[in-house]
């Protein structure tokens, strides 16, 4: 038992002074092991991350009531706010869909403008009040106030802010803005921000939220809900039939009248799309661009090869040089096996280091992804979630290492003693 | 018991011919325990080659080498390593230091295959041999009479029965040659180590007591500067 321990520890420190003394290229195989084994990881991770954040997260909302045209789309520019209206319906609609038994909320969304790159939705007041926000279904929770905000006043020209909003543009309570339509286009009311909303990690924090009524009467809008255009005039009121919207969020009394609402919808109607269930429409995205990340894993068990080949490069470029010190080793009473074993465990040790620095590229390379996703989208990713590929990659890479090491240690395994000492 | 018993050694080589020569051939060699014998040769007589057929580094094709009552030409190539590492010393012509690991660990490693090491001994052997201030140098930090000297520590560190020395004045001026040989004499002595030193030099030939000449003792024709 001693025997076993005094082996290893010899073979550990000729290992340790073998790496220590070629310790540049040691460093070098190890940085690039380390970079697969965090892009392997990080490839697979993000894959399933972002999949869940977009179609696994509560949204606040069951459907999603439009225009004709694409689920998707209509889940993206309503949901995520990441693309633009397929186009409107009439309010009639909307009374339509929100007298249906089987709603159990129906509130409208008015898009198409923004300010400096964010969203404003026109809603009224109950998207404070019966909707919930989060990132996961257990803390998801009604839209919360910071402290000295208030919730708009569906007569007057306020806005409530996201957080995000807040952070990038600046604004805060008592400031003014002016909404723009498309790229150049400055509308002349300018808005206050009554609220700036706490962080839900959701899409919501990068929403601009105002009365519905507002966007009706930005200048320069048209209504066409009544087939005729009509252009609002400051002071009277507006009558329904022309008031068109972009969508109308629902919650529904069951998956099941989903469905069947659904049918009826998308199957006999042609002036309306029902996107629902809302995550199937997302997931629809993510099976479409599965071929993406096929490449990206093609691409990272590329890396991992040329990481192997660094591996198996870096200890057959010594070999000619500790040819010497391994024939020197045997003259000293080192076995075949022992000289066979040090190598191999010098490239498992490489891997397995690697694999160790991997962990770091990984968090690293997770932690650049979500702020990039939590900047353009809004959504969360979890860098500390639990992926499988966490466990089988630094494995998966230390049996690659394990046998990079094969060759050279074969090399080390057959030198001849006499003559490698006798040439020396 | 004799400590080295050479009967019938015959060691082959294959020549550039592809026909296998045979290189070496000793009817018989004796030592007895904690004896020193010189044996004397120029290069080509075969001198490497029976050091490294008694350290088990090449392996006996024919005849019986035992050391310590043990036949090494009966052993496996893994047996004849550990065999080695337990019970013979090696100092090399050119001492084959290791230049990543200073002058105590090179004495450290000798020991990692035999008994294991021995930080205390390995030190003391240094000490003895002058090095006592020169334990974590590098070899190439120590004058070649000193990197002799770690050798020469190397080789006692797992206390063996049997010392080989190849040329070992072969690297020294003569200034420094006989009194590194008296060194070595003594440190086997000391350390109850027997001792066959191969040498041409005539100087060291001559202060052996007991010498046999290699050219009488190898009957095989040898090529003068062929495969030693």
């Amino acid at each position: 038992m001693t025997r076993g321990i005094s082996y290893l520890r010899s073979v550990v420190m000729i290992v340790v002074r073998s790496l220590r003394q070629h310790a540049l290229s040691s460093m070098v195989t190890i940085l690039s092991v380390g970079l697969a084994a965090g892009l392997v990881m990080s490839v697979f991770s993000v894959a399933r991350q972002s999949r869940d954040a977009f179609a696994g997260g509560p949204v606040g909302f069951d459907a999603v009531l439009g225009a004709r045209g694409s689920q998707l789309q209509l889940v993206l520019n309503t949901v995520f706010h990441l693309e633009t209206s397929p186009g409107n319906i009439p309010w009639e609609l909307y009374e339509e869909i929100a007298a249906d038994p089987r709603v159990k909320l129906a509130i409208p969304y008015a898009l198409g403008d923004h300010y400096e790159g964010f969203r404003i939705v026109g809603t009224d007041s109950r998207i404070f009040q019966d909707v919930e926000f989060g990132e996961h279904e257990d803390v998801v929770r009604p839209l919360a106030l910071t402290p000295n905000s208030y919730f708009f006043d569906e007569h007057k020209r306020e806005a409530v802010i996201g957080s995000f909003v807040a952070q990038e543009t600046g604004l805060g309570v008592n400031d003014f803005f002016h909404p723009s339509h498309g790229v150049d286009h400055a509308h002349e009311e300018d808005y206050v921000v009554v609220g700036v909303l706490e962080p839900t990690n959701t899409p919501a924090d990068r929403v601009i939220w105002i009365p519905i009524e507002g966007i009706f009467r930005l200048d320069g809008h048209v209504l066409r809900g009544s087939g005729e255009e009509f252009v609002p005039e400051a002071g009277h009121e507006i009558d329904d039939h022309h008031k068109e919207l972009s969508a109308v969020m629902l919650k529904l009394t069951s998956n099941r009248d989903g469905f069947f609402l659904g049918q009826e919808i998308n199957g006999n109607r042609d002036d309306a799309t029902l996107a629902f269930p809302i995550s199937a429409s997302v997931s629809q995205l993510f099976d479409k661009l599965v071929w993406v990340s096929k490449v990206l894993e093609l691409v990272a068990y590329l890396v991992v090869v040329v990481a192997a080949g660094s591996i198996l490069a870096s200890l057959y470029n010594t070999m000619n040089e500790r040819r010497r010190e391994f024939a020197i080793l045997r003259s000293l009473g080192a076995r075949r096996r022992t000289v066979f074993a040090v190598i191999l465990c010098e490239s498992t040790f490489i891997a397995a280091l690697g694999s160790v620095l991997g962990f770091a590229c990984y968090f690293g390379i997770l932690a650049l992804a979500a702020s990039v996703v939590r900047k353009e989208v809004g959504v969360a990713l979890d860098i500390f979630a639990y992926h499988p590929a966490m466990l089988w990659t630094p494995l998966g890479m230390v049996a690659v290492g394990a046998f990079s090491g094969l060759l050279p240690a074969f090399k080390a395994y057959s030198t001849d003693v006499a003559d490698t000492l006798s040439r020396s | 018991m004799n400590l080295l018993h050479i009967q019938g050694l015959k060691v082959t080589a294959r020549n550039p011919g592809g026909a296998n020569a045979t290189i070496l051939e000793v009817p018989e060699l004796r030592l007895d325990p904690g004896q020193q014998v010189c044996l004397a040769g120029r290069s080509g007589s075969g001198k490497t080659t029976l050091l490294n057929a008694i350290a088990g580094i090449r392996r006996a094709d024919e005849g019986r080498v035992e050391v310590a009552g043990k036949d090494l030409a009966q052993m496996g190539e893994s047996a004849r390593d550990r065999f080695r590492a337990l019970n013979i010393g090696y100092v090399f012509q050119t001492f084959h230091l290791l230049g990543g690991y200073s002058a105590l660990e090179n004495v450290l490693l000798g020991m990692l295959f035999g008994p294991g090491p021995d930080r205390a001994f390995g030190e003391q052997l240094l000490v003895e041999l002058g090095l006592g201030d020169r334990l974590h140098h590098r070899p190439h930090q120590l004058s070649v009479g000193q990197q002799q000297r770690v050798a020469l520590a190397r080789a006692l560190a797992n206390r063996p029965k049997l010392v080989l020395a190849d040329e070992p004045t072969g690297s020294l001026d003569p200034g420094s040659a006989l009194e590194a040989l008296g060194l070595m004499r003594q440190a086997c002595r000391d350390h109850g180590a027997g001792l066959l030193v191969v040498s041409h030099d005539q100087a060291v030939i001559a202060d052996f007591e007991h010498k046999l000449d290699l050219a009488e003792l190898n009957r095989a024709s040898t090529i003068p500067g062929g495969a030693q």
